[in-house]
């Protein structure tokens, strides 16, 4: 298995974007995350409405997977497990992911032999009186179920499209 | 056709039913509407929350099988009745949600998916923009009025809890959880000039 891992490395080294690869970088503080920095993520045709919107059912919260634009662009995104070439890609800041801090970014570099992602990011959930450079772990719940579709609706609304999906 | 069409195809037939036949049923029935409300409102009925009880004399009138000859409303009803019932079962979870593990709505989610719809439709008149199942597992309904531009987004899980939103443009009016099916405070904003 890890020989066939190896050589689809070896076989899509050409193309993979080498600001992913970990190279022995190691994981960054919540503090180095810049309020207008912009987290990626990927969308597909079907996640769109009639008039072109990411539609809020198919945004998924907490622990939402993204890529951060300081090591990486908006196409990237492709480049993960179950990606496609005809994916789209939209953009949040990272002020917008702390939106009434209910949740923060937290650094979270996958080191995939097939897919390593240094600017893999995931949103995570804050709990009443935490400051939003605390990095809280991954599987926490959001109650009520309100304050999660607020979250979520802010999320739709706030984002960019970045790349339109084919 | 796949989910995707079978989703938009369905949105546009109720698109077509909401343009020209909901206004045309409206104008026949509204003075009986507001007849009903009145006494609705005289009884304290309109206001009040929704018990199991009364959604099950609810379901059976708005189905037809109870006192169909004495509501009228209801019987001019059912034909949206049925639509939205189908519209409901016809829900199916996108594949690539299925890969990543995220569960369908159940069959109880369903069940009490229709109860709101048909609640709304009867004690609101308001008819949904769209419904699909949401990556949060259960069953999404989205409502829209264009007199104020407002959004009404509502989400019944498969632990049938329910969450409602209303937004105006990009900004978020009020959200709540929804108790005993009671949607009284959240249709009032999102219908506040209509029921003024």
């Amino acid at each position: 298995m890890k020989i066939l891992q190896r050589l689809f490395r070896f076989l899509k080294q050409g193309s993979y974007p080498k600001t992913l690869l970990i190279k022995g970088r190691t994981k960054l503080s919540s503090s180095a995350f810049q309020d207008d920095d912009k987290l990626f993520r990927a969308f597909q045709k079907d996640d769109l409405d009639e008039n072109e919107n990411i539609r809020l059912e198919t945004i998924k919260f907490p622990d939402i997977s993204s890529n951060w634009s300081r090591f990486s662009v908006a196409k990237d995104v492709k480049f993960r497990k179950n990606g496609l070439k005809t994916d789209g890609c939209y953009s949040i800041t990272v002020l917008v992911s702390r939106f009434k801090k209910i949740a923060t970014p937290v650094h979270h570099p996958i080191s995939d032999c097939v897919y390593p992602n240094y600017a893999h990011v995931e949103i995570r959930v804050l709990y009443e009186g935490e400051d939003v450079l605390f990095e809280p772990p991954r599987g926490r719940k959001i109650k009520p179920k309100s304050k999660k579709l607020e979250y979520r609706q802010n999320l739709k609304d706030s984002l960019q499209i970045e790349l339109r999906s084919e | 056709m796949n989910e995707y069409d079978e989703g938009h195809a369905l949105s546009t037939v109720s698109v077509v039913v909401r343009l020209f036949a909901l206004p045309l049923l409206t104008v026949q029935i509204d003075n009986q509407q507001r007849e009903l409300n009145k006494s609705l409102f005289k009884k304290d009925v309109y206001q009040s929350a929704v018990t199991p009880s009364s959604l099950d004399q609810s379901r059976s009138i708005l189905t037809g099988e109870y006192h169909q000859g004495h509501d009228p409303i209801a019987a001019k009803l059912n034909p949206f009745i049925e639509e939205l019932n189908s519209w409901v079962d016809s829900i199916s979870l996108p594949n690539k949600w299925i890969v990543e593990g995220i569960h369908p709505p159940t069959l109880e989610c369903r069940k009490l998916a229709k109860v709101v719809v048909l609640q709304l439709l009867k004690n609101y008149s308001i008819y949904p923009s769209r419904i699909s199942a949401t990556i949060e597992e259960g069953i999404f309904i989205n409502y829209i009025n264009h007199v104020d531009r407002l959004d009404l987004s509502i989400e019944v899980y498969n632990d049938l809890d329910i969450a409602a939103i209303v937004t105006r443009d990009k900004e978020i009016i009020m959200s709540a959880d929804i108790a005993n099916e009671n949607f009284t405070e959240i249709i009032q904003i999102f219908k506040a000039r209509q029921l003024s």
